[in-house]
């Protein structure tokens, strides 16, 4: 009898636990750039000429380079390291790709100044929704479309530079404060495997929610008489008709490549950190290839095909391009009339935007991991007082993003030169260091132990050759066709000449930090440069 | 939407869907032990 109890508890347990791994990959895949990022992105850059991009740099980069960097955080961690820099110092054998690891902290670093400002934004659409605060009711929809772009506005605080801080902003200005305190209590408390397990049972809510509002999406017909061009059909054909014509632009391309390394963590600083703590016997292949498709479903075939669809029905083709407010507002904008058109659409719109900020809070606690693993390694601190500095640099670093408000300039800055620019670097860094500096062959034979699926062999050659082939030439002409201008634009805009001047702070801060650990580290013994095999 | 439109959004969403499908099929089937080693490891993180 007791054996019989042991052997269905063990198959309950193991179900359990399968169940709770699934779950705990859809919930890691799922944040802000399945839903939010991705349909901006796509919209900006041409809808159909973006996804031959997208799914090129998916096959060829993502996918690849994730594997690249579970494998070398594994690795790093067997050598005992849990940084990006510390990891990369020892897989590029040296100082030189040390150094330039220095962006696998600064870009979840700096990322989280603007993610975390988004997410007090769904904090806010979600309090909204609950308190009826944002209710476009029966109105024409030419007049909800205005209601909601300019409750977008009042939400991001767009008017100015620093209206945050005006009376009529006060609600902005709390839910930053929440958002920002939340996060931080749960670093410090190391409630994160919390939060996972209430992303566990949330996750799967948002899913169906997210097949529910698709199916009302697809079901809108033309809902605007007035605008009879604005219907489903010519949403799925804006994401989805090739266009050739905009695959010259080398912009796209890097867009593309930066929205995939985004989504997926890749390149971030995130996964290398993650996989640090892994064991030798744990699988890494597997894990990260499901990871990575899971996102893709969310991100293509939820948040693509609701949002992008929705802001071409109701914001027309080419406002649906030039959404203003930056990468992140085409979702804040036609979502809400989407909802709007939907029976019981407050209650969607609540649950919505509350699971999106929950599925954010873990992404960005998956932010502020590498940096205090990074402070506590370099600067052999102990937990609480690497968790006061972080606060205090990231409270600076959002109060910033949160000051220079006005049509999200710094914002856009930041997301687009550290959150898809450098984040291409990183990329290309680490696929040289795997490839290259610690060889192709030795990075699989690292890949096999535990390995519940092996990687195929034809992406030897992918990673080796393809890959950064693919990178340099993308980097080359966008830097050709788009860096000068760019230079010359700065002095009509000075907020991005302050973000600048945050970014090369950061870098030379977390550079100062890098040698002080180098050097404790060295003199601890350990093997920073990679000198030992094993 | 164009033919080139619907074949590229069919094929597309096929190949995620499918790709998804693969990968949980094969977690699924892996030795519990391992997948219970995996989990324990989500909390290490």
């Amino acid at each position: 009898m007791r054996a019989r109890e042991q052997d269905v508890a063990q198959k309950e347990h193991g179900w359990g636990s399968r169940v709770g791994v699934i779950l705990a990959v859809a919930g890691s895949a799922v944040g802000l750039g399945n839903f939010l990022r991705f349909p901006g992105n796509a919209a900006q850059n041409g809808g159909g000429a973006f996804m031959i991009p997208y799914f090129t740099a998916l096959v060829l980069l993502g996918i690849p380079i994730g594997w690249a960097e579970w494998v070398m955080g594994r690795y790093g961690g067997r050598k005992g390291f849990h940084s990006a820099p510390m990891i990369l110092g020892v897989i590029g054998k040296g100082p030189v790709v040390r150094y330039l690891g220095v962006v696998g902290v600064l870009i979840p670093l700096v990322v989280y100044f603007y993610y975390m400002l988004i997410e007090s934004w769904c904090l806010q659409y979600a309090f909204r929704y609950f308190t009826g605060g944002l209710d476009l009711g029966g109105a024409a929809i030419g007049d909800q479309v205005a209601v909601s772009t300019s409750t977008f506005a009042v939400v991001t605080a767009q008017q100015a530079d620093g209206a945050v801080f005006r009376a009529d902003h006060a609600g902005v200005l709390v839910a930053f404060l929440v958002t920002f305190a939340l996060n931080l209590y749960f670093v410090h408390r190391g409630l994160s495997k919390g939060v996972e397990l209430v992303c566990r049972y949330a996750m799967p809510v948002m899913a169906v929610c997210a097949l529910i509002v698709l199916v009302r999406v697809m079901t809108l017909g033309t809902p605007d008489p007035a605008h009879p061009d604005q219907n489903v059909l010519a949403g799925l054909g804006f994401m989805w008709n090739p266009n050739f014509s905009k695959l010259g632009d080398a912009k796209t391309w890097m867009a593309a490549a930066g929205q995939v390394f985004f989504t997926l963590s890749v390149g971030f600083g995130v996964i290398i950190n993650y996989a640090s703590y892994l064991k030798q016997k744990d699988d890494v292949v597997l894990s990260g290839l499901t990871a990575s498709a899971t996102n893709e479903f969310f991100e293509v075939a939820l948040g693509g095909m609701i949002t992008i669809p929705a802001a071409v029905i109701f914001l027309g083709v080419e406002l649906a391009q030039k959404t203003t407010g930056g990468t992140f507002s085409t979702g804040f904008i036609a979502l809400p009339v989407v909802f709007a058109h939907m029976p019981f659409g407050r209650l969607f719109g609540g649950l919505w935007f509350f699971m999106l900020f929950l599925a954010a809070i873990t992404s960005s606690l998956s932010m502020l991991q590498p940096v205090r693993a990074f402070l506590m390694e370099t600067l052999d601190m102990d937990g609480r007082p690497a968790t006061a500095v972080l606060g205090a640099v990231t409270f600076v670093g959002c109060g910033f993003v949160m000051f220079f408000s006005k049509d999200l300039a710094a914002l856009d800055t930041l997301d687009f030169w550290v959150g898809t620019f450098v984040i291409f670097i990183l990329a290309a860094l680490q696929l040289f260091a795997f490839g290259w500096v610690f060889g192709i062959e030795r990075g699989f034979k690292e890949s096999e132990p535990g390995a519940l699926l092996r990687i195929p062999g034809v992406f030897k050659f992918i990673m080796k050759y393809v890959a950064p082939t693919y990178l340099l030439v993308v980097f080359v002409m966008f830097c050709v066709q788009n860096v000068p201008g760019y230079v010359r634009s700065l002095s009509q805009n000075p907020v991005a000449v302050y973000s600048w001047v945050l970014i090369l702070a950061a870098i030379t801060a977390i550079v100062i930090v890098t040698r002080a650990g180098a050097q404790r580290l060295r003199a601890r013994g350990m093997d920073i440069d990679g000198r030992e095999e094993a | 939407m164009t033919t080139g439109g619907w074949l590229f959004m069919v094929v597309s969403l096929s190949a995620v869907t499918l790709l998804v499908g693969i990968c949980f099929r094969k977690v699924l089937a892996a030795p519990t032990d391992e997948i219970d080693g995996r989990s324990r490891q989500e909390g290490d993180g």
